[in-house]
Formats: C-alpha cells, sequence, structure tokens
C-alpha cells in the first residue's frame, strides 16, 4: 500500500513549504480588507504560521535527549526571488533545501520572549515567560514566479529520493494568494508529482489565500466543487489526492473526505490556513 | 496461593533498551498482589518517566474508583516535581516539550487472596484471563480492530475533560493465567487463539514477538508481556 511507510530516524520523510512572497501579500486576507480593520498583511499572517507550525512540528520531534530526525524541513519564497529562506547554521555544512529538522530547531533566526498563560495545576491559571523561535520575516515583493518555485521543488525532492528511495515521499505545501506570473504551473506541478519513492508519489497540496468574503472551498474531491474560476480549477489540477492519514487527520478536523479528496483549500482565511497546513504535515505515525 | 510473574519486552525495533518507553511493576511479595504495564506515548518526552510513575504508582496504592481522582493528582504532583528539577539550562523546545506534558496508557490488576481480581486501564493495554488453558476474559478490547493511532491517555498535565478509566472484576483460582500486555502485543493476541499459545509456561515468548514483527505482524512498536501464573504454595 502507498503511503504506509514507516517514519523513523532511520527512515524521515520531507516536507517543504512553498510560499507565496508576491506584491500583493502586502494585502490583509480578502474579508479583513473590506471591512476596513488594521488587519495584519497576508505576508505577516503566513510567516507567523509557518513559524507556528515549524515550531510545532520540532515539537513534535523532540523527546528528551534531544530532536530526532523524522522530518527533513525546507521553506522556499518566491517573490522577489525565489530561494530558500530557511537556512541551517554555517557549521552544518548543509546546502540543501531540504534540513534535518533537528539543525533547524537548534538555530532559529532569533527568539521572542512572549508572556502566555498557562494552566497552574490546581484549577487556575499563571503567567509563564515563552520563548517562541522565528525562523523567517514576512516579505512581499515583485510577481508570483511559481513555476520556477515549482521547478527548484522538484530539484530538491528528486536529489532527497535519490538518498531515500524507500522513504516516505516528499510532502511539497504550496501557499499562494495569486496566479503565476512565469508560465503555466501545471505543467510544473505534473514534472515534480512525477517523481516517487517505493512509497508512492510526491505530494503537491496547494492552498489559495482569499481575495474576498467568499467563504473557503476546503478539500474538494470534485472539480464541480471549485469555482468556475480558471486559476481555481487550475490549482485543484496541480494538487495531489489526500494519503490514508491525512484523510484521518481531515475527518478529524470535521471534514467530509472521499478517496478523491484533495489536499486543496481556495479562498482560504487565516484559520483555514491553519487547518490546511496541520492536515498536511500528518503524513503517519512517528516510531 | 502466590501469584508468579514472567516478563517479556522489547523496545522497538531500531531503538536502544534505554529508549523502551513502555512500562511494568510487580509486587508479588504480600497480599493484594499487584500487576501494572503502562505504554507512554512516542510524541511526547519523558514517556517513559512517566509511565514509570504511573506503574509504580499503581503497584504501591492499587487505587479503587473512589480514590483514583486523588490518586491522579499525587501522580501529577510527582510530575511537577520531576519537571521542576530538570527545566535548569534546557533548549527552547525541551522546556516547551516538558509544560506539554507527557502522556500514557496504564492498565494495572489487583489480586486479592480471597480469589478476587480487579483491574483498571486507561487506553488500550489489554488483559487476557485464562483458566484450563482456556480463555474466560479479554478486556477492554476483544477485537484486534479496535485498536486506532489515538487511544485515550492518561495526561500528566490537569484536563478539563476526565481521564476515561474503566474497570473490570472477576475470580481467580490456582492454575489461572493471566497476560497483561501493551497495545502492540494485545492487538496480536485478539487473533488466532494466539493469547492460548501465548499464555503457556514452555513457550519463548520474546522469540515469538521477535519472530512476529520480523515478519509485520506485530507493527513496530514497543512490546510489553506480562504473564501472571496462580499457583498452590508460598
Amino acid at each position: 500500500m502507498a503511503y504506509s511507510a514507516e517514519i523513523s530516524r532511520t527512515s524521515p520523510t520531507a516536507i517543504l513549504f512553498l510560499l507565496d512572497q508576491s506584491a500583493s501579500m502586502q494585502d490583509p486576507f480578502g474579508g479583513a480588507k473590506q471591512k476596513g480593520d488594521a488587519a495584519p498583511s497576508k505576508a505577516r499572517v503566513l510567516a507567523d504560521t509557518v513559524n507556528k507550525l515549524l515550531q510545532n512540528l520540532i515539537l513534535r520531534c523532540a523527546k528528551e535527549d534531544g530532536v530526532r530526525d523524522y522530518f527533513h524541513v525546507g521553506v522556499v519564497g518566491y517573490g522577489q526571488r525565489v530561494q530558500p529562506v530557511v537556512r541551517p547554521a554555517a557549521e552544518y555544512g548543509v546546502t540543501d533545501t531540504l534540513i534535518p529538522i533537528s539543525h533547524l530547531a537548534d538555530r532559529p533566526l532569533r527568539m521572542e520572549h512572549r508572556v502566555k498563560e498557562v494552566a497552574d495545576g490546581s484549577g487556575g491559571t499563571t503567567k509563564r515567560r515563552v520563548q517562541t523561535p522565528v525562523w523567517f520575516d514576512p516579505e512581499a515583493k515583485n510577481g508570483t514566479p511559481m513555476c520556477q518555485a515549482l521547478d527548484l521543488a522538484a530539484q530538491s525532492v528528486r536529489d532527497w529520493i535519490d538518498l531515500h528511495p524507500h522513504n516516505y515521499p516528499p510532502i511539497v505545501l504550496n501557499v499562494t494568494d495569486g496566479e503565476a506570473t512565469d508560465g503555466d504551473p501545471l505543467r510544473y506541478a505534473q514534472q515534480l508529482r512525477s517523481y516517487a519513492t517505493d512509497d508512492g508519489e510526491v505530494l503537491l497540496f496547494n492552498i489559495h489565500l482569499s481575495e474576498s468574503e467568499e467563504a473557503a472551498v476546503e478539500f474538494p474531491d470534485a472539480i464541480a466543487e471549485v469555482p468556475p474560476d480558471e486559476h481555481a480549477r487550475l490549482l485543484y489540477q496541480m494538487s495531489s489526492t489526500l494519503p490514508f492519514s491525512m484523510r484521518a487527520a481531515a475527518e478529524q478536523e470535521g471534514y467530509r473526505v472521499t478517496l478523491d479528496t484533495r489536499g486543496f483549500v481556495f479562498n482560504a482565511d487565516p484559520a483555514a490556513l491553519v487547518r490546511f497546513l496541520e492536515i498536511g504535515t500528518r503524513p503517519s505515525t512517528l516510531r | 496461593m502466590k501469584i508468579s510473574p514472567d516478563i517479556t519486552f522489547l523496545p522497538k525495533q531500531g531503538h536502544s533498551r534505554e529508549e523502551y518507553e513502555d512500562a511494568f511493576a510487580i509486587a508479588d511479595e504480600t497480599w493484594p498482589r499487584r500487576f501494572a504495564v503502562a505504554d507512554g506515548a512516542t510524541e511526547s518526552a519523558y514517556s517513559r518517566v512517566w509511565a514509570n510513575m504511573l506503574v509504580k504508582g499503581y503497584v504501591d496504592v492499587g487505587p479503587d474508583a473512589d480514590e483514583i481522582a486523588s490518586w491522579m493528582d499525587e501522580r501529577r504532583a510527582a510530575w511537577r516535581t520531576f519537571v521542576k528539577a530538570q527545566e535548569q539550562d534546557m533548549p527552547w523546545y525541551s522546556a516547551a516539550k516538558v509544560h506539554e506534558g507527557a502522556h500514557a496508557t496504564l492498565l494495572g490488576c489487583t489480586f486479592e487472596a480471597d480469589g478476587f481480581w480487579e483491574a483498571l486501564s486507561i487506553g488500550d493495554c489489554c488483559l487476557f484471563q485464562l483458566r484450563d488453558s482456556e480463555l474466560i476474559t479479554t478486556w477492554p478490547f476483544t477485537d484486534a480492530d479496535a485498536f486506532t493511532n489515538m487511544p485515550p491517555l492518561l495526561s500528566s498535565q490537569e484536563s478539563d475533560k476526565p481521564a476515561d478509566v474503566q474497570w473490570m472484576s472477576g475470580s481467580w483460582e490456582a492454575g489461572d493465567r493471566f497476560l497483561l500486555a501493551t497495545d502492540a502485543v494485545a492487538s496480536f493476541l485478539l487473533s488466532d487463539g494466539r493469547a492460548k499459545r501465548f499464555a503457556r509456561p514452555e513457550v519463548n515468548r520474546e522469540a515469538l514477538i521477535a519472530t512476529a514483527r520480523a515478519q509485520g505482524a506485530i507493527r513496530n512498536d514497543d512490546c510489553t508481556l506480562l504473564v501472571l501464573t496462580a499457583e498452590a504454595g508460598s
């Protein structure tokens, strides 16, 4: 059965984020703009969300003896440039886009100190200072070179698969608020998804951040569910169906899923973005 | 009468003994005799410590339904003391992780001298009772399909949701055998009459488990099986 390889320190999987950093990411989410709120930009929300997710992924891998490398992780931004935005410390000598997660854990860009209310163990709450790691800051400039980003992702996963041919295949999560400005991304997406390990093809999931107050279309299982919009349908076609473990995670979040459900969300608000990333990074049980 | 324990435990394939996160405890010197197994969750840190606190706490106290809430409070207080002692000079992820708490399943069984037994379970460890080589109790699961990746767990942190504790009791007599197993072995024992085979005194349980694991019949997880034999004598 595909997508059933055990994920362990000796058999990690890879998770690669592709983040739109085009100029339009300076705008707030669609609904917020129309209400005239002083809402944060999409770029800010996205950076905060992905930094938080990296933190959670590290915590899933953290044990008393350190961080176990269940995942190799990469974050590529595409806007003014197409490049990795998260890099490990120079002493690791790693130049790959996909980095063992323990290397990220050891060296965030900076630690922010925040005060958090936590349970005090006897029914009340107490304030505790927590350290919050930040790996990258928001950016929003120029066009949307999505094709170049998908091409860089394809090179990265191909190299990674050469070294890990039997592992759970890489997962690529693409977050965008607009149309590609450098060509037809479907071709690049098909190329990326054609790479495979013994356990299955590379998974590509896409999420489109909202421009309007329309409700999000989350995890559709037929193109008829997607708005009759060329861009939306293109992203749907680019997206892989969810493997078993992620269907289970989606069901737990209350979504109705079928074997045809795709890892795709159109017109997402910030909450839908969080759910999408959470479901898309649940490949299977860690061992 | 006495209850003689025999323990078999194996860490996950590819893991060292230090990384084994199941736990077991035995108190077979005086009545009531108490035994427990637990399975510390892989995704929490210091799960082994928490699982050990639970099994030791069980065999020391043997809480009943009236005492279980205060018993849990005491275990959680012990956990907080442990965490405080660890807090110095931790990297950020260890500090965050330890504050998330640890989680484990637990199965404990108490035997009274008068032939009564009572067990408690949180999660998916299983108890099997055999008499004259026939299986007479299979609890709390009777079907290998009942296992999921998300069993109820006992958390080291206070929770608004009360722990999902189940209780069972019965009688025992000389010659009875009990098997207490953590989830991977338990789900394996639930099919094809394996519990009966594993209860036989002459079998090499470690070899059987290792073979089953190599064949993929037991999933790669920590494995713990405590076999108890009720015998005449002291």
